[in-house]
């Protein structure tokens, strides 16, 4: 039997027989929510629907309710309880805690018992080993330490047998530490990063130490890269600093567990491990299921969470999945996501998320870091208007550079384009390791 | 008396807590000469032979382990770990930079194993029960995430011990001690009212001010507990302005990370208890090496007596202390630093 896949009789499970189990957890999950958690229990009761009703998985779909950060936000102001009502469990049983990262406002809370790390564990085993990671190898793992993922990487690594050398908050200010560490002690794995640092502000640290950044960074043969999806442009330039790298992006939907990692060569999506989430693509605005493919909502379920599970929760992560199995035999949907769904902007009936705007930035050296925001500063927009930090360092004629972008964007999107110059520290920052891509001064 | 975690091993008898020390200080000598290429470079050159050390006072023989030193072994033999390695680096659980920023050059590592982990879960359940945890409290504890701390909370599925929070029956809330987070420190205690955070002092000023953004006051997060993490002992006038801000009591925890040492005050507050039954503290004069006389201040030397990773023997920190070895009133017979 290959070695390939960490757990091959899951991953490659016949889609029918996916299918199956998957509705087995489904089934068991509701009759679990309906009894323990007052949230869904209240929902339930107010859509008038039963655990007994969900014969189907098209009944689930057609009965069991969305609901989105919001509304639990309500019920957390309405009754008091910080869980909002999703906590199943007697509130010992949580053995971590942590919030969101809180990218969309005031974070909201999740937490775990033993039961629920286990699984992630399982997730992270998953994604390092098929992404290739294995035991003894040299690794750099950087940690978040409120952050829900923290747990299940920090649990993988020990349990494939890496050296895993702790690491900083991928912060922007603690760079300078990544750059000496990396020239040190030259690992071969990075089983978390962020992407901005992965992208840009490890490799100009490195320079800026008077290193070239691709020979330091060649020893580098994996990364999990965090926080933020790398658009193809980025990926280029990624490869040009780390000339050895397997980009494995992880980028966003926090704890839905519907959290696609890049783990196979031969698409640049990630997979989704479908025994752990149920994930359904919606139209944002109607709910209905899109096709194959198309940009839609995530809508998530948790089908084995025991301490705060999730069901039909709308995460606001706009991604595209596909259905049909890899070429590595994983029957698991893949897909990659590719903004939040609150990021659309529309101008005269066409709809931007920044990562359109992103892959323009990024084939100029003057602005490959992507420091920008797309401002929303009206309800009827016929123009799109973009926010832009440029290189001082690199940039030789501001005005020129600003009107080949205006221009390039232009042509690429067909619409109007305002480009406005800010300074970087300008562009703001709701988490510290996230910029704000997108900006609402509609909203007071 | 007050609560103990460990009341056998907090309130044992000194001459019987002395007894034990040697005994694991033996053992431990002769576990870093077998393993550790430092240690037996460096007792070689000093001539002494470990059968030499009979009793604790004896450990003065003993050449000081420099920071200097080890960095010049580093880059000498091109040894990560600086020859202190002692275990095949498949035990290592996780390897940790020095809790400094920005880096020094040539950064020392510290190794952790399984059975490290272990011993420092233990240290942290007596210190949470001295600062009056309760089973079922929920805590804030804030630390970089490069330090090992955090992982003393984080349930881990394969490892033989279970997390502090699992042993004592807390919630913990692990946060970043960057000040820029204290945000999110406010944001998670509003909702979770814990009894109890352990931070330093740059993020809880920074959390007063974020306090004073939304226009409360810090007595109304509700702390009723605040352990000062810190590489310093703090004087009492700064500990006596936090209490009176926060209305709260406030317990200084000194952390010395290389060496896996941690020491706190009870609530009498009259210094720091060490763990003697896993470290030996001595107080030396930085320049001769030479220890002070009782009871006089001079650089804390830190033997570590229990860990299997990377252990140091009299290391020598850039902490100023003296020592009391008298019994303290809490009825713990383990002896107290003070400041200067």
């Amino acid at each position: 039997m290959s070695h390939e896949l960490w757990n091959p009789r899951i991953e490659t499970m016949p889609r029918d027989e996916l299918k199956e189990l998957q509705f087995k957890f489904i089934k068991s999950q509701i009759n679990y929510v309906y009894a323990n958690s007052s949230w869904h229990h209240k929902l339930y009761k107010e859509a008038n629907v039963k655990p007994e009703d969900i014969k189907t998985l098209d009944d689930f779909k057609q009965k069991i309710p969305i609901y989105n950060k919001d509304h639990l936000r309500e019920e957390q102001r309405r009754t008091g309880d910080p869980f909002s009502g999703l906590c199943c469990v007697p509130r010992e049983e949580l053995i971590n805690l942590w919030t969101s990262s809180g990218t969309t406002g005031m974070p909201t809370l999740g937490a775990a018992t033993r039961n629920d790390i286990y699984l992630g564990t399982e997730i992270m085993c998953r994604n390092l080993w098929d992404g290739g990671f294995r035991p003894g190898m040299k690794v750099f793992s950087a940690a978040i330490n409120w952050h829900w993922v923290m747990p299940s990487v920090v649990n993988a690594c020990y349990r494939l047998g890496l050296k895993t050398f702790g690491f900083d908050f991928p912060h922007p200010l603690f760079v300078d530490r990544w750059a000496k560490w990396m020239i040190i002690h030259q690992p071969e794995g990075i089983s978390a990063i962020t992407t901005e640092v992965f992208a840009s502000f490890l490799p100009l640290a490195l320079k800026q130490l008077g290193y070239e950044p691709s020979e330091i960074l060649s020893c580098v043969k994996f990364a999990v890269s965090m926080g933020e999806p790398l658009s193809p442009v980025a990926r280029e330039n990624v490869k040009k600093n780390w000339p050895n790298v397997r980009i494995m992006d992880a980028g966003g939907a926090g704890e839905s567990w519907c959290w696609p990692v890049e783990i196979c060569r031969e698409h640049v999506t990630g997979h989704i491990w479908e025994d752990m989430g149920l994930p359904e693509i919606l139209d944002p605005d109607t709910h209905e299921t899109v096709a194959p493919g198309e940009r839609g909502e995530l809508v998530a379920t948790n089908l084995r969470v025991k301490g705060l599970p999730y069901i039909r929760f709308s995460t606001e992560d706009f991604l595209e999945l596909y259905t049909e199995p890899c070429e590595r035999g994983i029957t698991h949907s893949y897909g990659r996501i590719l903004a939040r769904t609150g990021w659309r902007i529309k101008v005269k009936d066409r709809t931007f998320i920044p990562f359109d705007v992103e892959v323009i930035l990024q084939k100029h050296p003057e602005t490959i870091k992507a420091m920008f925001s797309l401002v929303k500063y009206s309800s009827t927009m016929d123009r799109l208007r973009v926010n832009v930090a440029y290189d001082p360092a690199v940039t030789k004629d501001p005005d020129k550079l600003k009107a080949e972008l205006k221009k390039e964007m232009e042509r690429e999107l067909g619409v109007n384009v305002e480009i406005n110059w800010v300074k970087e520290e300008e562009i703001p920052r709701p988490v510290p390791h996230k910029i704000a891509k997108f900006v609402d001064l509609t909203k007071g | 008396m007050s609560r103990l975690w460990s009341p056998q091993i907090e309130s044992m008898e000194r001459e019987q807590l002395e007894e034990m020390q040697m005994e694991l200080l033996k053992k431990q000598l002769k576990y870093v000469y077998q393993r550790a290429p430092f240690y037996q470079k460096l007792y070689k050159k000093s001539g002494v032979k470990l059968d030499d050390i009979k009793n604790i006072d004896d450990l003065e023989k003993l050449p000081l382990t420099k920071t200097v030193d080890l960095q010049a072994e580093m880059k000498e033999t091109r040894d990560e770990y600086s020859g202190r390695l002692c275990v095949p680096e498949s035990e290592l659980l996780a390897v940790y930079g020095p809790n400094q920023h920005p880096m020094p050059e040539n950064p020392l590592i510290t190794g952790i194993t399984d059975s490290d982990r272990n011993t420092i879960i233990q240290h942290l359940a007596r210190k949470l029960i001295m600062a009056g945890v309760y089973s079922g409290d929920t805590i804030q504890s804030l630390c970089w995430a490069w330090e090992p701390f955090n992982r003393l909370y984080m349930a881990a599925i394969l490892l033989t011990s279970p997390s502090v929070s699992e042993i004592l029956g807390i919630i913990p809330i692990t946060l970043e001690i960057i000040p820029l987070e204290a945000p999110r420190t406010f944001s998670t205690a509003r909702l979770l009212k814990p009894s109890l955070i352990i931070a330093d002092t740059g993020h809880l000023r920074q959390l007063a001010a974020v306090c004073q953004q939304n226009k409360i006051s810090p007595e109304e997060i509700g702390y009723k507990t605040i352990i000062l993490k810190e590489q310093r002992i703090l004087s009492e006038k700064e500990i006596k302005e936090i209490s009176d801000k926060w209305k709260a009591k406030v317990h200084n925890m000194l952390e010395v990370q290389d060496n896996m040492f941690y020491a706190m005050d009870c609530d009498k507050h009259k210094g720091l208890h060490i763990w003697e039954d896993a470290f030996i503290a001595e107080i030396v004069d930085e320049t001769t090496g030479e220890k002070v006389r009782e009871g006089e201040a001079g650089k804390l030397a830190i033997t570590n007596l229990f860990a299997k990773g990377t252990p140091m023997i009299r290391y020598l920190t850039n902490v100023t202390a003296k020592i009391d070895r008298s019994p303290c009133d809490c009825g713990r017979t383990h002896s107290r630093l003070k400041p200067q």
